[in-house]
């Protein structure tokens, strides 16, 4: 069909074309035939009543010897000439098809025939004969006169009635394609105008409003009066569907949405999808907040999409962001406070609608200042720099040497004080930066390595903890070179990375370990025991060290079940050969614990707090610690 | 030399014979018999003074013939006459319209497009016979309608007057 339009459209219009030139040309044939025709049939035979008025008046005049006899030979031939052109002419055609004409006419041309030996031998002043005749012709004055009145008052339906009627006939049917055509095209535009109204504000894959639409609706809502509740939905994990199931099944999920969206709403709700994944939903005139609330939530559990694949299940669920206003709202100012309730909500991984509140525009513009002075940190590497490295030394449990140290990130910022590494390492992906961070990491630690001339020992190992953005298939070869740049062996770093990352393509993961191993890297598995702690995983990734999170070490002496999951955690480990830390060992008994159960190595305050690199270097003189006082046992 | 001069002399005299029989021969004799033409208007010829012309007059000036068929006649017929245009150089006139009178006083005008580029002719005859008052004679102004389809519109039939009496020649 979308094919045949632009054929159709000009068929239609050549249809339109050609009738209105058949019209115009059926109009003036008309024209033509009523008043020209007519006019000369008429004037055929008005000039042959004329012509017998004269002959008659003649042959009267000659008789009172008025006239002489050429005169009325030539009256009379005058008259034979006429009579014949009236019926020979096409002129005069239609007129000897009125019934009756052509045999009283062609009577006349008789009767003038047989007189015509009686006119040339009249001689003058005979009046008799004279009279005869005038009575053999006068009649025929009557006759056309009839004639005459007939044709003009009967008018052109007995002129060329045929001829007109054929013409009309057709002029109609010119006609009434024309408006027919006329018409259709008429629609054809409408439709297609209602098509690009359609195509211009709403979404093609769910027929829901698009952005401009929906744009519009929220800057009309923005100024009546009463609530208006805006909400911005966003379906997570949208975009591993359409990589792991194909575009189709993408597009699938985003017309169910549409759906669900649509039946589960009230019939008020202006809806609209964004762009991909994003939907917004409008709702004024509501009756009981409470109640829409409550349906919104109801709507946030079913959009919840589950697809089962060979290897693994996916789920997908809506996060939900709501902005509230009181009647009269800035539309800009609206979204934006939805956005960031949205925000929260897929921080938070809320399963319920966040509500937009003060404090969140708070956070968002703190997340901002952060955003803008962590890009400028990155840029600086002196010691100046508010965002600086701390080194948290690991101490072997059995001997009590220094085994190596943990590279964390500190910030003291200016205006917010100091801000978690979980935070910065956030801002940092969150933002694109996660090359950014990582090279400025490298390029510290290189700064803090050359503070002075000596070398830090080549038996400790230094830890660098890697965000998820850098952790592709070029790491391997980018810490090669770095490492080079830098002047550390790269038997001295060790990698930590934790399951999270490592779980999101396992594949992968298992080959850029493999990789870092072949370049003489460690690798270490951090914070295990929090997440999914899946053993097989330790097994598969091959990694060299496994950190067990401080929740685990913490009161590990006072907790039985506790000191049984780590016994076998290192039991398993060490049977794969992996070793095993034991982070956040705050006191003695914590770490007579840990050394107890196998642990490999320990790390914590009990050892010392994270170190300025100027207090780390006074420790590198101190590698072994002290033996615990034996008083201490007791505890 | 004397012989020269006198040969010169009877030359001159000569040609001026031949001119002064020339300018007579331009006045165009009475008629012998009766007068079915009369043309008058913006004429040089015969002094200016109109002109009557006999059967026998017209025959005398260049004829041409013309085939067609007309609104008023059924078929294809032959006409022959003289052209407009050779009557027009025979009266000697540069008139560029003409009044055309019948016998029945039906009066229209001719352009001088339709004498010099239409091609009218003032027919005598009809398929070889002399035309009559009682068909459209004597004499009938045709257009070659069959052959100019383009001619065959109501002003030039309105122009093709019959029973043509007298001619004036406008300026």
């Amino acid at each position: 069909m979308a094919r045949l339009r632009p054929w159709l459209l000009y068929l239609m219009v050549l249809v339109f074309v050609l009738l209105s030139g058949f019209s115009i040309a059926g109009y003036f044939t008309n024209v033509h035939l009523v008043s020209v025709q007519q006019q000369s049939s008429v004037w055929s035979l008005s000039q042959l009543q004329l012509q017998l008025q004269r002959f008659c008046l003649s042959l009267q005049l000659y008789e009172a010897g008025r006239r002489d006899k050429e005169q009325l030979q030539l009256s009379y031939d005058l008259l034979w000439s006429r009579v014949d052109i009236f019926l020979q002419g096409s002129d005069s055609e239609a007129l000897r098809r009125q019934p009756g004409v052509t045999e009283q006419i062609t009577q006349l041309a008789a009767l003038l025939r047989a007189n015509a030996d009686t006119i040339s031998a009249l001689p003058a002043g005979e009046s008799t004969r004279s009279m005869v005749l005038g009575g053999v012709f006068t009649p025929f004055q009557e006759v056309i006169n009839t004639i005459m009145v007939d044709t003009l008052t009967r008018s052109e339906s007995l002129q060329s009635l045929r001829t007109v009627e054929r013409a009309q006939r057709q002029l109609a049917f010119s006609l009434i394609g024309l408006v027919i055509s006329g018409l259709l095209l008429a629609l054809y535009l409408l439709r297609q105008y209602r098509r690009y109204i359609l195509l211009a504000l709403h979404d093609p894959l769910t027929s829901l409003a698009n952005r401009s639409a929906f744009q519009m609706q929220l800057q009309q809502a923005a100024h009546q009066p009463g609530d208006a509740l805006l909400c911005l939905i966003d379906l997570n994990q949208f975009k591993e569907v359409n990589l792991a199931l194909g575009q189709a099944q993408g597009d699938a999920m985003l017309q169910r949405t549409g759906r669900r969206l649509r039946t589960n709403l009230p019939a008020t709700a202006v809806i609209a999808r964004l762009e991909s994944d994003d939907f917004a939903v409008l709702l004024t005139d509501m009756a009981d907040q409470s109640v829409v609330l409550c349906q919104l939530q109801q709507l946030q559990q079913v959009l919840l999409f589950e697809y089962f694949l060979p290897d693994r299940v996916f789920q997908v669920r809506a996060s939900m962001g709501l902005a509230l206003s009181k009647g009269g709202f800035d539309a800009d100012t609206l979204l934006a406070q939805a956005s960031m309730a949205l925000d929260q909500a897929k921080r938070s991984h809320s399963r319920t609608p966040v509500l937009f509140a003060d404090a969140m525009a708070v956070a968002a513009s703190r997340r901002r200042a952060l955003l803008e002075s962590i890009s400028m940190g990155l840029m600086d590497v002196s010691i100046s720099n508010p965002l600086r490295l701390v080194y948290q030394p690991l101490y072997a449990l059995n001997c009590r040497e220094m085994t190596g140290m943990e590279v964390l990130v500190r910030w003291q910022h200016p205006e917010f004080g100091a801000i978690s590494p979980l935070e910065i390492t956030e801002l940092a992906e969150n933002n694109g930066l996660g090359q950014t961070y990582a090279n400025w990491l490298l390029e510290r630690i290189r700064h803090d390595l050359q503070l002075d001339e000596l070398p830090w020992p080549s038996h400790l190992r230094i830890a660098i903890n890697l965000s998820p953005s850098i952790f592709t298939t070029q790491l391997p070869q980018w810490l090669d070179s770095r490492l080079t740049q830098i002047g550390l062996p790269a038997a001295q770093l060790l990698v930590e990375i934790t399951e999270t990352i490592a779980m999101v393509e396992f594949k992968r993961s298992q080959f850029i370990v493999n990789e870092l191993h072949k370049l003489g890297i460690t690798v270490a598995l951090d914070d295990f025991g929090t997440g999914y702690s899946s053993l097989s995983y330790l097994r598969e990734l091959q990694v060299d060290k496994l950190k067990i999170d401080k929740s685990f070490i913490r009161q590990l002496h006072a907790d039985k079940k506790q000191r049984m999951f780590v016994r076998h955690i290192v039991r398993l480990s060490h049977y794969l050969d992996v070793s095993v830390v034991a982070e956040g060992i705050e006191t003695e008994a914590e770490e007579r614990m840990a050394h107890k159960l196998g642990c490999d190595e320990g790390q914590g305050y009990y050892y010392a707090r994270p170190l300025e690199a100027e207090a780390m270097r006074l420790r590198l003189g101190q590698e072994r610690l002290p033996r615990p006082e034996p008083h201490a046992h007791g505890s | 030399m004397r012989r020269l001069g006198l040969a010169v002399g009877i030359t001159l005299l000569a040609a001026l014979m031949v001119f002064s029989y020339m300018a007579r021969a331009s006045d165009f004799p009475a008629p012998m018999d009766d007068v079915i033409l009369t043309v008058s208007g913006d004429i040089k010829a015969n002094s200016g003074k109109d002109i009557d012309f006999d059967r026998a007059m017209l025959a005398a000036l260049p004829q041409s013939e013309i085939n067609t068929g007309t609104p008023w006649t059924e078929g294809v017929h032959n006409y022959k006459g003289v052209l407009l245009k050779d009557l027009l150089k025979a009266v000697d006139s540069q008139g560029k319209e003409i009044i055309a009178r019948a016998l029945n006083d039906y009066q229209t005008t001719l352009t001088i497009q339709h004498v010099d580029e239409d091609g009218a002719l003032v027919a005598m005859e009809e398929d070889g016979q002399a035309l009559t008052v009682r068909n459209k004679g004597p004499l009938w102004v045709i257009f070659p309608l069959t052959d100019h389809p383009e001619l065959n519109v109501p002003s030039i039939h309105s122009a093709m007057i019959w029973q043509l009496r007298a001619i004036v020649v406008n300026p």
